[in-house]
């Protein structure tokens, strides 16, 4: 049977303790599309990490590898979540999972937002090979969002 | 500092990861509820079990 990890982002400490926000692993669009994959029997996982707002890789690690990761395994991650898989993915070299989804993938790319979580590694340039296809899903205005910071300050990463 | 941290992820795995496919949506920001304004995403799904 295929099973799914789709893995949220990372808030601002703000929106993490926000009583009126949801959970991160029920934001968005998370919720609707386990049901959707529930229902045509996909196995599918929303790992919710503690602390998501401190991106530390141990505590991510350890919530993803709660659940198996194969070859039958179809990973979605939205925007740090995206960034967890293709780490994890050129970490484990010999791992092969089935589709992935990098839903506004975010890796740190100037190293000025975490410590010890995207710097310390190097991408595997053929990982796609591993997989039955890696897909980034992007928005023609996504900075344009990000810089809006509608109601957090530093959120949606 | 964070404006251009995700389109600039995008540029660089793009760039460096062999054979990954890119699909570009029209205003849908970060893919938020509040830039999508609804919790369902179809193309997702689709794109999932195609």
């Amino acid at each position: 049977m295929k099973n799914a990890i789709i893995l949220h982002g990372g808030p601002s400490e703000k929106e993490y303790y926000d009583p009126k926000a949801p959970s991160m692993s029920n934001a968005h669009w998370i919720p609707w599309l386990q049901g959707q994959l529930l229902k045509v029997d996909i196995a599918a996982a929303t790992p919710e990490i503690p602390h998501s707002f401190d991106r530390n890789w141990q505590t991510w690690n350890r919530e993803v590898e709660r659940f198996d990761i194969g070859p039958e395994t179809i990973l979605i991650g939205h925007s740090t979540g995206a960034g967890f898989f293709i780490k994890y993915l050129s970490i484990h070299k010999k791992l092969k999972v089935n589709k992935v989804i990098l839903v506004a993938p975010w890796l740190d790319p100037d190293h000025n937002r975490t410590k010890d979580f995207f710097d310390d590694f190097k991408i595997d340039s053929d990982l796609v090979s591993r997989t039955k296809g890696v897909t980034i899903f992007c928005s023609d205005n996504d900075q344009e969002s990000v810089s809006k910071n509608r109601r957090y300050a530093s959120s949606a990463n | 500092m964070i404006k251009k941290a995700s389109q600039k992820t995008v540029d660089m795995l793009h760039q460096q990861i062999k054979n990954i496919k890119y699909r570009e949506f029209h205003h849908y920001g970060h893919f938020t509820y509040d830039d999508m304004q609804t919790t369902e995403f179809p193309e997702l799904l689709n794109a999932v079990l195609r």
